[in-house]
């Protein structure tokens, strides 16, 4: 009797446990800046006052550093709005440190050499007096455009970015179907493919990024149907583009805050079509945000 | 008989089963977690602050909607800060909408999962916004934190599942306890701000809007009003519908903070001179045709006196 109690017992712990496991696997599947890391670096900043005498003061600060595209521009934003930007060699790697005392709000982007934008990277910072907090290992995703919003069955797509030199990187196709195709960008980070679109018809979504690597390039929509439609002819394929801008900013945040909780919204604002405009329209206003 | 007695118990061993392994390992699965940080004690008619944290254990998130209630008999909320908090946009500034509970919600393009500490790499939890009050009674009092929404960084808005940790606070008579910090009186302005008009789309249900987002150094926003054209000030929340008029007019937004201090911006906003000519050529039009209904009556009339 006991032992059939401990046979079932095991039985549903066997069930029981991968899905456990399963659950813990898809959170770290989208943990955001899962290969950078912090630490602290003491008195590497000049003095305060260097005229102060007794040994001085070090300012406190912080230094970002990584791999983004080769020349690019690399942004940090503070969360007041303090902008500072440094360039990126041809290889890629950049470095940029930015004296500050108290906590920060950092958010860094990459733009390449043809105005590409990358993703957004946020950096809550604690800082300490006199100490630099050194955040390396920044890998920004590589950067992503298409010709067409629309792509007739059997037509071809181009895909172009910006990535880091002679590197390898992942374009997926996320939708009815899913397919990644994989290339390698150029000596100078640029790359270009045109794929045929045999996929199932309906609507997908696009990034790139680099094999093992969680972040990925901004998401790009596009569907596959009946007819082709060029980037440059497009309306609106991005959710809360309000002003049909393909870009996502603050302007399309203020249409959809004035929208907040009204009744009968316009179809661009209600980003998940359910009638409601609430916080979830907003996460999804701030996952596609580009501007 | 023997045979469904033998199953009840097989039954009665699976959810046994399924309900040890649910008690056993709930803290395993994924949940986000807010809680609060003040000092335990605090003096009377002393100022401080409560940072609201969230450990989103390594979850990429995006949106952020919660409640903090806490008791009007000892507390009075005086604020908060834009600049101690990791949301950069908005939806609601935090604010005593209901007595007794602060409401806020907002928003991160990019998403954050983690706070970068270098000299304590296990503190994982992000201040989400710093709130400020000055205590009134003596006493121990519960702050609490109510309904809350944390949303994925997925592009569908995924609920997190949330767990709260609220604390409490001692409020004594003595004068500048260890553990709490005194904050200066405010007395500063907001910072100056710059009102956007967003132009209505012609086929577009949105109206014209004016759109403004003011900070304030020390406590944050309290409320905003606003003045079209020689009207009176009305409080208002950005962005604000303004009506259609045909020529310019003025519009006058103030920002005030939590301390009474307010920042006024100007603009002058342009008339829909799209809509007047429309509106001109419609009266136009049935101005010519009433007189070419008159003039054909007139004539029908003088044919019949002939």
């Amino acid at each position: 009797m006991y032992r059939k109690i401990t046979i079932q017992l095991v039985f549903v712990l066997a069930l029981i446990f991968p899905l456990f496991y399963f659950q813990n696997a898809s959170a770290l599947i989208i943990t955001q800046n899962d290969n950078v890391s912090v630490s602290a670096v003491v008195g590497t900043l000049p003095t305060i006052d260097p005229g102060g005498g007794g040994g001085g003061v070090y300012q406190s600060g912080v230094r970002f550093s990584g791999l983004a595209y080769p020349n690019a521009i690399v942004t940090v934003q503070k969360r007041d709005g303090d902008i500072s930007t440094v360039s990126a060699d041809a290889l890629g790697k950049f470095s940029i440190t930015i004296y500050e005392t108290n906590w920060q709000f950092f958010t860094l982007f990459a733009t390449d050499e043809l105005g590409r934008r990358s993703t957004l990277l946020n950096f809550p910072t604690v800082l300490y007096s006199g100490i630099i907090t050194d955040i390396s290992g920044i890998k920004f995703a590589p950067t992503i455009d298409t010709d067409k919003i629309a792509v007739k069955q059997g037509d071809f797509l181009t895909v172009e970015g910006s990535a880091l030199p002679n590197t390898e990187v992942q374009i997926a196709f996320d939708g009815p179907e899913s397919k990644v195709f994989s290339l390698v960008s150029n000596n100078k980070g640029f790359y270009n493919v045109t794929i045929p679109i045999n996929l199932k018809q309906g609507d997908y979504s696009l990034r790139a990024s680099y094999p093992a690597d969680t972040r990925t390039s901004k998401v790009i929509r596009i569907s596959v149907g009946n007819a082709s439609i060029l980037r440059t002819e497009a309306t609106n394929n991005i959710p809360g583009d309000c002003n049909f801008d393909q870009r996502v900013t603050l302007v399309d945040f203020s249409v959809l805050a004035f929208w907040y909780q009204k009744s009968n919204p316009p179809k661009c604002v209600d980003t998940n079509s359910d009638g409601i405009i609430n916080l979830v329209d907003f996460s999804i206003l701030a996952f596609y945000w580009n501007g | 008989m023997f045979n469904l007695i033998k199953k009840q118990k097989n039954n009665l061993v699976l959810i046994i089963g399924f309900i040890t392994i649910f008690i056993i390992f709930p803290s395993k699965t994924f949940a986000a977690v807010l809680s609060l940080d003040f000092p335990n004690s605090i003096s009377k008619g002393q100022k401080f602050y409560l940072d609201v944290l969230l450990d989103t254990e390594g979850k990429s998130i995006n949106s952020v909607e919660s409640n903090i209630i806490f008791s009007n008999e000892f507390l009075t909320f005086s604020g908060f800060s834009a600049k101690q908090s990791s949301l950069p946009i908005w939806v609601n500034e935090p604010k005593e909408r209901n007595k007794g509970t602060i409401s806020f919600s907002g928003v991160i393009p990019g998403g954050l999962d983690r706070i970068y500490d270098p000299i304590n790499p296990n503190n994982k939890s992000v201040p989400i916004v710093r709130l400020y009050f000055i205590s009134k009674k003596e006493g121990l009092t519960n702050i609490d934190i109510g309904k809350s929404l944390v949303l994925q960084n997925d592009g569908k808005g995924t609920e997190v599942a949330v767990s709260v940790l609220s604390k409490q606070l001692e409020v004594n008579q003595d004068i500048n306890r260890d553990g709490a910090t005194v904050l200066a009186e405010d007395t500063e302005k907001p910072k100056p701000f710059t009102i956007n008009i967003l132009e209505r789309s012609v086929f577009g249900k949105t109206p014209k809007l004016a759109v403004f987002y003011a900070e304030d150094e020390n406590g944050g926003i309290e409320r905003y009003e606003v003045s079209i054209g020689d009207l009176p000030f009305e409080e208002v929340s950005s962005p604000v519908a303004l009506p259609y008029r045909l020529f310019d007019y003025p519009l006058t937004a103030r920002a005030y903070d939590f301390s009474g201090n307010f920042r006024e911006q100007k603009v002058t906003v342009s008339g829909d001179s799209y809509y007047g000519i429309v509106t001109l050529a419609i009266v136009l039009t049935i101005i010519v045709a009433l007189l070419k209904y008159r003039s054909y009556n007139k004539k029908r009339k003088d044919e019949k006196h002939i």
